[in-house]
Formats: C-alpha cells, sequence, structure tokens
C-alpha cells in the first residue's frame, strides 16, 4: 500500500538533484554534441551540394562557351575555306575533330568525376548516416536502461517503509537508499555512462572527420575539374588561332602560286610565241636563202664564162694570203 | 698512236739512212714502186700480214719482190722490218709522209688545185707563182677538176685549204642570210 508521506518530499527533491546531475552532466553535453555532429555533417553535405551545383553550372557555362566557340570557329572556316583550298578544309576538319574528341573526352571525363564525387558522397553519407542511427540506438538503450532504473527507485526505496513500520528509523532507511541510489548513479554514470559517451563522441568526431575528408576529396575534384576545363579553353583558343593562321597563311600561299603560275604561264605562253616568231623567221630566212642560193647557182651554173672564170680565179689569187 | 704518227716515224728513220747513204731521192722511187706494186695486187698485203704464213714465208717473198725490183739493201731491210711488223698495210701512210719529207729537203711543196673546168697552162703557172712567192718554196702542182664548185678554185697545200669557190661563197651567203646579215 503506497502512503503519501514525507518521504514523498525527500524523493521529489531526489528527482531534482538527480534531474540536475543529469542535465549538468548527461543531457547538455549530449545535446550540444549532436549539435555540433549536426553542424558539422550538415554542412559538409550542403557543401559538397554546392559543389556539385557549381560543377553542374560550370558544365553548362563550358558548353556554352564551347559552342559559341565552335560557331565562331565555323564561321571564320567557312570564310577562309572559301578563298582557300581542300587542305584548309582538311585541316579545319582535323582540328575541329579533334577539338570535338577532346571536348567529348573532357565531358566524359567530367561525368565520371561527377558520378564519382557523388557516388563517394553517397556512400559516405550512409556510413555516416548509419553510424548516426547506431549511436542513436545506443542511446536509446542506454536511456531505457535509466528509464528502466528510475521506476525501480520508488520501489527500492518504498521496500523501506514496508520493512520500517515496525521502527521510528524509517526515515534514516530512506536517507541510506537516496545515498545508495545516488551512490549507483554515480558509479553507473563515471564508469559506464560517460565511457560509452566518450567513446560516441570520439566516433561522432571521426564522422565529422570523415565528412570533412570527402568534402575534401569533392573540393579537390572540382578543382581537377576547373583546371582541365581551363586548358580545354585554351586549348580550343589555341587551335581555333591555329586554324585561322594557317587559313590566312596558305590563302596566302595559294594566292602567291596562282599569282606566281599565272606569270609563268604568261611567261611561257610569251616565250613560246617568241620561240614560234623566231622559228617562223628562221625558216622563212632557210626558204629564202635556199631560193637565193639555189636561183643563184642556177644563174651562175647557166652565165658563168670561161673569162669569168679567170677573173675569179685571179681575183682570188689577188687577194691570196699564206699565214 | 696514229697510223699516220708511225707512218711518219717509219718514212723519218728511213729518209735519214737515204741522207747518209745520199740517195734518199732513190729510196723515194723504189717506196713508190713498192706502192704502185702493193696497190696492183692488193692480195699481196693479205699474204704478208697473215699470221697463217710463217714470218720467214712472207719475209721470203719480200724479199723476192725486192729482188726482182732491184730494191737497194736498205729498202729491201725496211720493207722486211714492215712485214716482221706486220706495219706493211702502212705503205702508203709511209710513202706519203716520205714524199713530204723529200719535198722538206728539196725544199717543195705539193699543191692541188681544184676547179669546175680545165684552166689554161698560163693561168696554172699564174697560180704556181704565187704559192711559190707566198712559201718561198718551189710548187709542185695537181690539178683536178670539180664542177660542183661552180666557178673560181680550191687550192689545198698541205693541211691547209684555200678555198675560192663560188660554191663555198653561195654557202657563206646562205649562213648570212640565215643569221639575219644580209
Amino acid at each position: 500500500m503506497i502512503a503519501i508521506d514525507q518521504t514523498l518530499i525527500f524523493q521529489i527533491i531526489g528527482f531534482f538533484i538527480l534531474l540536475i546531475i543529469l542535465n549538468r552532466f548527461l543531457y547538455n553535453p549530449v545535446l550540444r554534441i549532436l549539435k555540433e555532429r549536426e553542424e558539422k555533417i550538415s554542412g559538409a553535405i550542403k557543401k559538397a551540394a554546392e559543389l556539385e551545383k557549381e560543377v553542374v553550372e560550370g558544365v553548362a557555362a563550358y558548353e556554352k562557351r564551347l559552342k559559341e566557340a565552335a560557331v565562331r570557329g565555323n564561321e571564320e572556316r567557312s570564310k577562309i575555306r572559301q578563298e582557300g583550298i581542300d587542305r584548309e578544309k582538311a585541316l579545319l576538319e582535323a582540328a575541329r575533330t579533334e577539338a570535338a574528341a577532346e571536348i567529348a573526352s573532357m565531358r566524359k571525363e567530367l561525368e565520371a568525376s561527377k558520378a564519382s564525387a557523388l557516388s563517394s558522397l553517397k556512400v559516405e553519407s550512409k556510413s555516416l548516416s548509419q553510424n548516426i542511427a547506431e549511436k542513436i540506438l545506443d542511446r536509446k538503450v542506454i536511456v531505457m536502461l535509466f528509464a528502466f532504473i528510475l521506476p525501480l527507485l520508488p520501489a527500492i526505496a518504498g521496500a523501506a517503509p514496508e520493512g520500517g513500520e515496525h521502527g521510528g528509523s524509517g526515515t534514516t532507511w530512506k536517507i541510506i537508499n537516496f545515498v545508495i541510489l545516488a551512490v549507483g548513479v554515480y558509479l553507473v554514470w563515471t564508469k559506464a555512462i560517460k565511457g560509452l559517451l566518450d567513446k560516441r563522441s570520439a566516433d561522432i568526431k571521426q564522422a565529422i572527420d570523415q565528412a570533412k575528408e570527402a568534402k575534401d576529396i569533392a573540393d579537390r575534384k572540382a578543382s581537377e575539374y576547373n583546371a582541365k576545363l581551363n586548358v580545354l579553353e585554351s586549348r580550343i583558343a589555341e587551335i581555333q588561332n591555329e586554324l585561322r593562321l594557317e587559313g590566312e597563311a596558305e590563302k596566302q600561299r595559294i594566292m602567291q602560286e596562282a599569282q606566281a603560275s599565272s606569270l609563268k604561264i604568261k611567261e611561257q605562253a610569251k616565250l613560246a610565241a617568241e620561240q614560234e616568231i623566231k622559228k617562223a623567221r628562221l625558216e622563212i630566212r632557210r626558204e629564202v636563202a635556199e631560193i637565193a642560193v639555189g636561183m643563184a647557182e642556177e644563174i651562175l651554173r647557166k652565165e658563168l664564162k670561161p673569162e669569168d672564170q679567170e677573173k675569179l680565179v685571179k681575183g682570188y689569187l689577188n687577194n691570196l694570203r699564206l699565214n | 698512236m696514229k697510223s699516220s704518227t708511225v707512218a711518219r716515224r717509219f718514212a723519218k728513220a728511213l729518209i735519214e739512212i737515204g741522207i747518209e747513204e745520199k740517195a734518199y731521192e732513190n729510196y723515194g722511187k723504189e717506196l713508190n714502186t713498192a706502192l704502185v706494186i702493193f696497190s696492183s695486187h692488193p692480195e699481196l698485203y693479205k699474204t704478208l700480214i697473215n699470221p697463217m704464213y710463217k714470218i720467214e714465208a712472207r719475209r721470203g717473198l719480200m724479199e723476192q719482190i725486192s729482188a726482182s725490183n732491184k730494191f737497194s739493201a736498205h729498202v729491201a731491210k725496211f720493207l722486211n722490218l714492215l712485214v716482221e711488223t706486220r706495219s706493211i698495210r702502212l705503205l702508203e701512210n709511209i710513202v706519203d709522209a716520205y714524199s713530204r719529207l723529200e719535198d722538206e729537203l728539196a725544199g717543195r711543196v705539193r699543191a692541188t688545185i681544184e676547179s669546175p673546168a680545165e684552166l689554161g697552162a698560163s693561168l696554172i703557172e699564174e697560180i704556181k707563182t704565187k704559192i711559190s712567192s707566198a712559201t718561198g718554196k718551189e710548187v709542185v702542182i695537181s690539178h683536178q677538176v670539180n664542177a660542183g664548185l661552180l666557178g673560181g678554185l680550191v687550192i689545198r697545200i698541205d693541211n691547209t685549204i684555200l678555198d675560192g669557190s663560188l660554191k663555198t661563197q653561195l654557202n657563206l651567203m646562205k649562213e648570212k642570210i640565215l643569221e639575219g646579215v644580209v
């Protein structure tokens, strides 16, 4: 039979004392640790999400820039191609293919890096959540122990009045019970609960470190991705510049060659014409000479008389000189 | 070595002996006689240079020719030497070289005149005088008719050709027309 007497006051006092002690040494540290852990873990996750968002935005921006670069390159290439030859077109196509392959490769690598980072974060988040759940479960077990013990305290304390009905030292026994309870709680706190809390605190700290490490990995991957994208951009610019310069040089060369060829053709035509003229003149001269000499020979054969022959011989002899 | 050079050496060797013996003119006549014989009988050349016949037989044949034509001993030996060295085929060149050496010794030059028609004796004599005065040597002239010359004449003195023919003048005129000079 439960009776309401002065022991109720002692029990209330004991309850509050226990509440104060628990608040001081158990609930507040636990809540503080949980809050800190939540902040760190949620901060890491938030940061990882921000990185992911940044990477996605970066990809979108780069795709846009690549498209713009491709459009500019195509416009310039088309302009040069109209003025150049097929070799220029081949170079542009090759460069374009190379650029597209690099872009595709970089996109693939980017997607892989992104998926890897997300996968790692998911795995680590899952692990963290599992650890947290386990810690929570452990705490619940301990809380349930307290919940199991606390209801027993009144029963333990209530055993005294039953035993003390025959003596006037019932109050003394209650005090003793309280002291024993306090000592028990103290012992349980110092030996078991505090150890468990310390261990859990270290585990949570480890989880936070892991989350931070995951965030660092994500930062590093994002940094590597940005570096690669920067290289890709400069590469695209370089390729475009090279294409433009090559196209201009090719165009210039083609024009020079065309001009040189044109001049050469004209010179050759002029030379051929001159040769033809010279040949024709020579043929005319030869024909004239043949005809003239042939006619002269005929005339001489007909008209040359002995006195002419003698005159020729004498004339030659008069002019004859030997050495 | 050119055959003309070899022939000249043979001729010079023989004429030096002839000079010593004071019989080079006679040697020259004997060489000409031998040349006439070999030219009349070409088979003699073939026999004398044919190694199928023993050298003694070939030498004997040459000695018989020399004996029958009463060649002097040096000329006979000279011809035997030509047979032994198989240089008898150069006999015509040797005779020609010998004649030139003879002419040099006698102070003569041989001139060949070509003309489209026969030349009068006075004109030939005039040519001879002109060449003689120009060379300072006695001139022996031979004349050939070459209708292709049309007119004028061509004089050959040793290796010198003096071309005064109308044919050559017409050819020169043709060249000038082709060159555009005319």
